[in-house]
């Protein structure tokens, strides 16, 4: 399918186009409205990828007509199609945002890097290729460590961006590692290629043949650093560190931007091998378990100390991040719970801390601007009614208490997951830890309604406004087709049974005849 | 299919009251009329719900129609705004709307929303920037009650499955929570609600530190959402020997537990929160026996126990905030003056203490008919019910002291009183609250009306009508006199 295909060129294109259009045009509005309708094109591209999927099941582009596992492949799902989407949407409003909220003169640079960060994401969540997987994270990797230093004035931003760099590069070699781990072995880099040879060695691929050598142990090796690499990405304790860093210092635009795009890859990678590629079924049957557990532990404890962490916090960006990161802990559970409806949950979690933290962080950032980072500063969102009903939004949707928003059908697919599992301390974790980010998300919102600042920069709010109700919209949107609708709470659930369907997987991308 | 008829009541009710609160009506008494119009409305969707629902929304309905004019004068003379009128009527709808729920994802919504709102009131001071500690309180609150109740709540949305949530109404699920685990996970969820061991700490703090309206309707209303879940879960095929031993064991030390600590409290407010927790578990008690023995007397007793309750139990904590307006003080030794301020109060507190204590004809003697009625029937089967026997008659001997003890508010002269510090705009809230007394009365009759209503449902009424008519003219004599008594000594 050519949209698939050319989307990741379609992007490297735009944000060379962007600095172009400012080198040689230098009107700044035309700049603005450029990188608007290059991100609306990706919306658009997303959306049709989306239909494609819920179409015709899996999408296949082969690049350059080249067979897999002889060339790179791109293999869509309805998962990557769907956070394809979100993570378009979220780049169209960060771009919107970022026209009233970074100074004109270094705009650009912004939208050629939120394209880059964005071709990054889309090779990650599209690709069928282990390696290619590789050369996207690098490409998100390095923008969003550009974003992350962003105000280079700042010389915390230019030490969180040093930490994230520094660390993030070593996490990613780890996984490097791994793939020549796994092409010493398998002979292929094709996700589909490893995942039929993890089951049966034996089977001969036309172009790879069969494993080169024993597959048991480098396979153990790398899941292991794999999953070292994705927990990074998706800051799960211990490897958290360096979020709470980045999200207090980059951006505004840039951090919401990451919520929905960079750090969904950790959790997107771990179900994409951990459930399709090293799946049930493949002859490291007696470790995956093991390993599986581990991950459901780290993911759990990770979820519960960032969830007490948040009611302390008196810094907004930091309570966003630590919520940010029980949250994301919360999808990695129920990615691992191995149960369809827990997978979906999970999935379905990353939407909805996408879209409840960039209500958060685009209404805080209003606050932030004309007041401060501190807590109290927020009751300068009360002069503005679409402000503080967007931060009261996106702090119900994250606690996920009202059915009509998404967040709630999250968490009650998380718990049917886990009751299904028998995992019950599971249901436990999962509803302890978002009450203990309410009690920070309660604490903000008491900070609004409290009437004691009053001097604060009054600003034109128009663009965040907008921002601010596509967003509220979109939520909204979200929740009520779920509960209105049950064939798409039957798509919701469908979710998990498609990642886990290795064999629809294997077959359609290497073209085999069952 | 037609537009339901109670959703159009639901609808014409939540209208009437918001319209009351909006900014421009807010502070004149047409509010305080729509107000009571939009809840008077709601209650017509008795009709489509079974008893128990039916008589806990007439008991809300009841307490909300007197707290309308109550929170504003409150919420004017305490804190100059009436933002807090809002809160409580949305609350009250809230909760309402929660007992007239056919639809299992119907009553997980204004459930949440409920403890949402609960959280909001309970951190009302903090908010308002008065006192710090309120965050605190609802903190705990949030932690200790909202999580489990959220824990249990989301289980059965679970093993429901969501088309069935949406689709089929809950008196016709039978969900399995047979495993001991999910029983244990789900009762202890709702005993947090309902304020029982182990997860009864939070209430003493939080119903003391809300503001008055907000204690009245959280004592009052939101601690029986936790009973009426734990109702609705007996329902389902739970575990019974595990849940039957939970609740005797966690209710009777509640029952004690509570009844101890509120006799030994100096803030007023602590001591009816006490109060409010030792009486939960003894209609958690009822429940046990319920579960075990399957009698539908018991479910009545819960019933009418429960509206009693409501009412004397939200009329006291509307006194507790009249006296906190008027006086300043809170501490049950600085106070004992208040009779001789406004006498009429303190007979109101006095028939509220009676209901309380179940003298006829109040609905409280109702309630301790039936309670004693309902266990006395099986006394002979087990021990066990004996022993329930004997913790409700140690329960009952503690509500005699500590009422005793809140009455020492209103009669006993040991506080020396500071003229110059009263706040007498307050005394336009006796009204309300006399009103509340009131009602404690008037339901006893009402419930007659709603028997013929409802013809073989509660058949105990008729039998006792004589015993009523008569302790009525008595109540009559004694209030009169106790009046006359306590006007001689007052001042204003």
């Amino acid at each position: 399918m050519l949209v698939i295909g050319l989307l990741p060129i379609y992007l490297l294109i735009s944000a060379t186009l962007i600095i172009l259009v400012k080198l040689i045009l230098k009107k700044e509005i035309i700049v603005d409205l450029t990188a608007i309708l290059l991100s609306l094109v990706t919306l658009v591209a997303t959306v049709n990828a989306v239909v494609a999927t819920i179409e015709r099941g899996i999408i296949i582009y082969r690049f350059g007509g080249f067979p897999p596992p002889l060339g790179i492949v791109y293999v869509v799902d309805k998962v990557s199609a769907i956070l394809s989407m979100l993570g378009s949407l979220s780049l169209t409003v960060a771009i919107t945002y970022s026209t009233w909220l970074l100074s004109p003169k270094w705009r650009y640079l912004f939208y050629s890097l939120a394209f880059l960060l964005m071709t990054g994401v889309i090779g990650c969540l599209y690709t069928g290729d282990m390696f290619n997987f590789f050369v996207s994270l690098e490409l998100l990797a390095i923008s969003s460590y550009a974003l992350t230093a962003f105000y280079r004035g700042s010389s915390r931003a230019i030490r969180a961006a040093a930490i994230y760099a520094i660390t993030g590069s070593i996490a990613t070699s780890l996984y490097l590692l791994a793939s020549f781990l796994i092409y010493s072995s398998y002979g292929t880099l094709n996700m589909a290629d490893i995942a039929l040879k993890a089951r049966n060695p034996e089977y001969a691929v036309l172009f790879s043949g069969k494993v080169y050598g024993d597959i048991m142990l480098p396979t153990i090796v790398a899941m292991i650093l794999i999953l070292w690499t994705l927990l990074f990405k998706s800051g799960i304790i211990p490897n958290h560190f360096w979020l709470l860093h980045v999200y207090s210092e980059a951006p505004t635009s840039t951090v919401a931007l990451f919520t929905s795009t960079a750090d969904i890859i950790g959790v997107y990678g771990i179900s994409r091998f951990f459930l399709t590629i090293w799946g049930e079924g493949t002859l490291i049957e007696y470790f995956r378990p093991f390993l599986l557990n581990i991950a459901l532990i780290i993911a759990s404890i990770s979820a519960l100390a960032s969830a007490l962490l948040v009611v302390t916090q008196s810094n907004i960006r930091r309570l966003i991040a630590y919520s940010t990161i029980s949250q994301l802990s919360l999808a990695l559970m129920g990615v691992l719970s191995g149960v369809p409806e827990g997978i979906s949950g999970g999935i379905l979690h990353l939407i909805t801390n996408g879209l409840g933290d960039m209500l958060l962080f685009y209404s805080a950032g209003i606050s932030i601007i004309s007041c401060g980072k501190d807590l109290s500063c927020l009751s300068t969102l009360r002069s503005n009614i679409i402000a503080y009903a967007a931060f009261i939004i996106g702090s119900l949707n994250l606690f996920g208490i009202l059915p009509l928003l998404p967040g709630f059908w999250s968490k009650a697919l998380l718990t049917l997951g886990f009751l299904k599992a028998e995992l019950f301390w599971g249901v436990i974790v999962v509803l302890a830890s978002s009450g203990l980010c309410a009690a920070g998300y309660f604490k903000a919102i008491s900070a609004i309604f409290n009437f004691k600042r009053d001097s604060f920069i009054t600003i034109n709010m128009t663009v965040p406004a907008i921002v601010l109700i596509i967003l509220m919209f979109s939520t909204l949107l979200l929740g009520i087709l779920i509960v209105l609708s049950d064939v798409f709470r039957e798509f919701v659930t469908q979710w998990g049974y498609d990642i886990m369907n290795y064999r629809r997987y294997i077959v359609i991308t290497l073209n085999l005849t069952v | 299919m037609l537009i339901e008829e109670r959703l159009v009541i639901m609808v014409v009710a939540g209208l009437f009251v918001l319209t009351g609160n909006l900014p421009l009506v807010r502070e004149s008494k047409l509010s305080v009329a729509l107000r009571s119009a939009g809840y008077i409305i709601f209650l017509l969707n008795i009709q489509y719900v079974d008893m128990v629902s039916s008589i806990l929304i007439l008991g809300g309905v009841l307490i909300s129609v007197s707290l309308t004019g109550f929170s504003l004068y409150y919420s004017k003379i305490k804190y100059k705004t009436t933002s807090l009128v809002v809160l409580t009527d949305v609350f009250a709808l809230a909760m309402l709307l929660t007992f007239s729920s056919k639809f299992l994802i119907e009553l997980i919504t204004f459930w949440l929303l409920t403890e949402l709102l609960g959280f909001f009131l309970i951190a009302y001071d903090s908010i308002i920037g008065v006192k710090r500690e309120a965050m605190n309180a609802a903190l705990k609150y949030l932690l200790f009650s909202m999580i489990p109740t959220d824990i249990a709540l989301f289980i059965l949305l679970a093993l429901t499955g969501f088309n069935r949530a949406v689709n089929v109404p809950i008196q016709d699920l039978f969900i399995d929570i047979s495993s001991p685990i999910l029983t244990m996970l789900v009762i202890v969820g709702l005993f947090s609600k309902a304020a029982v061991f182990p997860l009864h700490f939070w209430l003493p703090d939080a119903h003391s530190i809300a503001p008055a309206p907000a204690s009245s309707l959280l004592s009052g209303l939101m601690v029986k959402m936790g009973i009426y879940g734990l109702y609705l879960v007996t329902k389902f095929n739970i575990d019974k020997e595990i849940a039957f031993m939970a609740l005797i064991i966690a209710a009777s030390i509640t029952a004690i537990y509570g009844g101890l600590q509120a006799t030994i409290q100096h803030d007023i407010k602590r001591i009816l929160a006490y109060s409010t927790t030792s009486h939960m578990a003894v209609m958690t008690l009822l429940l046990s026996m319920y579960l075990r023995l399957g009698d539908e007397i018991f479910i009545y007793a819960i019933t009418i126990y429960a509206l009693a309750h409501i009412l004397y139990k939200a009329g006291l904590f509307a006194d507790s905030g009249l006296v906190e307006v008027l006086t300043h003080e809170k501490d049950v030794e600085k106070l004992g003056y208040v009779s001789k301020i406004v006498p009429l109060e303190t007979l109101a507190v006095i028939l509220m203490i009676l209901s309380m204590l179940g003298m006829p004809p109040t609905v409280g003697f109702l309630a301790k008919l039936l309670l004693f009625t309902s266990i006395s029937h099986y006394l002979t089967y087990s021990w066990i019910y004996l022993a329930i026997l004997l913790i409700v008659s140690i329960e009952i001997s503690l509500t005699i002291l500590y009422s005793i003890r809140y009455l020492k508010v209103h009669i006993v002269s040991k506080g020396t009183m500071n003229f110059k510090k009263l706040n007498l705009e307050a005394l336009t809230m006796k009204y309300y609250v006399t009103l509340m007394a009131l009602i404690s009365i008037i339901t006893t009759f009402m419930l007659s009306i709603y028997e013929t209503l409802y013809a073989g449902e509660i058949k105990i009424l008729g039998e006792i009508m004589p015993v009523l008519y008569v302790s009525s003219a008595m109540l009559l004599f004694i209030l009169l006199s106790l009046y006359e008594l306590l006007r001689v000594k007052n001042y204003v």
